[in-house]
């Protein structure tokens, strides 16, 4: 019964500092989309809060987890470099804005998979998976075109990984989203459905 | 004072009787087994079986596989004493059926998918695109692409691939290469269906999966009608290799390990003047490996026909023996897609 009572202390010990950390991730970065033209289009972005607070949780061990804000990273990227793929960008609160003349389209973002493997040893890789589905709809909410977009990302700091792990797996991470949203505007530039919006076909002569 | 330790006789038979009826509550408590076996039949059989335990199973994620029908199993039940499963056939309505520890026997009848049984699409002559290999040599502070490696390793791949392909379909190189725009195209799509798809599912799957997007499938169709062929191949990878300074580093540390182990056992051994101690044997780890993945794709159409993935050894690229031995592996399921044309 001694011997029960102090493997219970033993474990609420070792269990009371264990818990979740939250990763720091590095701010997003401007993704580089080479010899690509904006659609002349404007975009609503709309990044609504469920996404924005989106929380992908790795656990490490027992007892403990690393937390990575992928939704507020998300968003930021988005923010900062969708208006490398339209001509203007503004914010919508609503999939269907409430002023349907302020956007030609509005574009979302859904998180579809997001993995890190934060290695053991930690002299090991550590990377990362992201894809995002980016969904493109007319102010009426119909759907116009879908790009779904895969990202990886792998970075190590070899045999002194050990010294920044958390800072490395936030590396792998924002490399993986930022490939996956490299991927995602240029599917979006390349768009048929998109270009023909943009460009409208001129009237057939009579 | 001696003190008693037995318990005295009313005291026992209390205890004896708390154990009876611990023991015959104890079927109650556990409830009923947890695993029965179950065999599960379909019209038409063939069909793939993956195991769920909620009745809404999602189309991504991993997925417990139980087999192809008609099969017998022993399944584990669990706490809920219930289970889905997943039917799925190509050209059929997939199906989704409870079952319990009662069942026994389950035949399903898969419907036809509505407008009929879907086309064969022959392939009989392939274009392989230039293969995406890339090596990462990871030093002992830092790791890097090497530009000029993975250059090596994709051509690599790419000619032992076309070597083995070769006694299977007629494989064409298109002399002037893939015009560029559309293949980014092509791979963006391409890299999602290789990282979504399940590659033992999508045989199974009700209809092929398609490239998702217009531009990509529209550039399948006119890069495959450039080169003269019916399917385009598409293979990507990453070898992690582990330098010179990386391996000496790892080495170094775990002989200094075993070391120091040694050291402190034989210090507390002398110490204590014991005739014999322990010590750990510290062996390093080498994170080194190959990722393929190579999938095929319908020219005319964009249907994703066939995928696989896999994980190897480090290959030396300038080896075509050991290349070839790797691409057969990867491209050892690609015949099922020859017996599309027979049917």
């Amino acid at each position: 019964m001694k011997h029960a009572a102090a493997l219970l202390v033993a474990l609420t010990l070792l269990a009371a500092p264990a818990g979740a950390a939250n990763v720091k991730m590095p701010p997003a970065p401007a993704v580089e989309l080479e010899g690509a033209e904006p659609l002349a289009l404007t975009a609503g972005l709309y990044l609504p809060e469920e996404l924005r607070g989106t929380v992908e949780v790795v656990k490490t061990s027992p007892f403990d987890k690393l937390k990575f804000a992928v939704g507020a990273f998300t968003a930021e990227l988005f923010e900062l470099n969708l208006p490398k793929a339209f001509a203007k960008v503004i914010p919508v609160t609503a999939k269907v804005p409430s002023d349907p003349a302020a956007a030609d389209v509005v574009v979302s973002v859904e998180i579809v998979r997001f993995e890190v493997t934060i290695p053991h040893p930690a002299y090991n890789p550590y990377t990362s998976t992201a894809v995002y589905k980016v969904t493109v709809s007319d102010p009426a909410g119909e759907t116009l075109f879908t790009q779904t977009a895969t990202g990886e990302g792998q970075t190590s700091k070899g045999m002194m990984s050990g010294f920044k792990a958390q800072g490395l797996a936030a590396e792998a991470a924002k490399l993986a989203m930022a490939d996956a949203a490299k991927q995602a505007f240029e599917g979006l530039i390349a768009a048929d459905e998109l270009r023909d919006l943009a460009q409208p076909e001129p009237a057939a002569a009579e | 004072m001696a003190s008693h330790t037995r318990p005295r006789p009313r005291a026992r038979t209390r205890l004896t009787a708390t154990l009876a009826v611990a023991t015959l509550a104890l079927p109650v408590v556990a409830g009923s087994p947890r695993k029965a076996e179950l065999t599960v039949e379909s019209a038409p059989s063939g069909a793939l079986v993956s195991v769920h335990e909620t009745s809404e199973p999602g189309a991504d994620g991993p997925r417990v596989v139980a087999g192809e029908t008609p099969l017998t199993r022993l399944f584990d039940f669990g706490k809920a004493q219930r289970l889905w499963l997943e039917v799925e056939r190509r050209g059929f309505e997939p199906q989704v059926v409870e079952v319990t520890p009662a069942t026994g026997t389950v035949a399903v009848t898969l419907a036809p998918l509505e407008g009929g049984p879907i086309p064969s699409q022959p392939v009989a002559r392939i274009a392989v695109v230039e293969p995406d290999v890339s090596v990462v040599k990871r030093g002992f502070a830092n790791e890097q692409r090497s530009a000029e490696e993975s250059a090596a390793a994709s051509r690599a791949v790419g000619a032992a691939v076309r070597t083995l392909l070769g006694g299977r379909y007629e494989v064409v190189d298109p002399s002037t290469g893939f015009e560029a725009v559309p293949l980014r195209s092509l791979w963006r799509d391409a890299r999602t269906a290789m990282e979504l798809l399940d590659p033992i599912r999508l045989p199974y799957l009700a209809s092929a999966p398609r490239l998702e997007t217009r531009s990509a499938r529209e550039a399948a169709r006119s890069l495959a009608e450039a080169a003269g062929v019916d399917a385009l191949l598409l293979v990507d990878g990453k070898q992690n290799e582990e330098t010179g300074g990386m391996r000496a580093g790892k080495v170094g540390i775990m002989v200094a390990g075993t070391a120091a182990s040694f050291a402190s056992g034989f210090s507390r051994a002398s110490a204590a003047g014991d005739s014999f101690f322990t010590y750990n044997v510290y062996l390093p780890s080498f994170a080194e490996g190959l990722a393929l993945r190579a999938l095929l794709v319908h020219g005319a159409t964009g249907d994703v026909l066939w995928l696989d993935k896999g994980l190897w050894k480090p290959v030396p690229f300038n080896q075509p023996d050991r290349v070839q031995g790797v691409a057969s592996d990867l491209l050892a399921g690609l015949g099922s897609v020859t017996t599309i044309e027979e049917e």
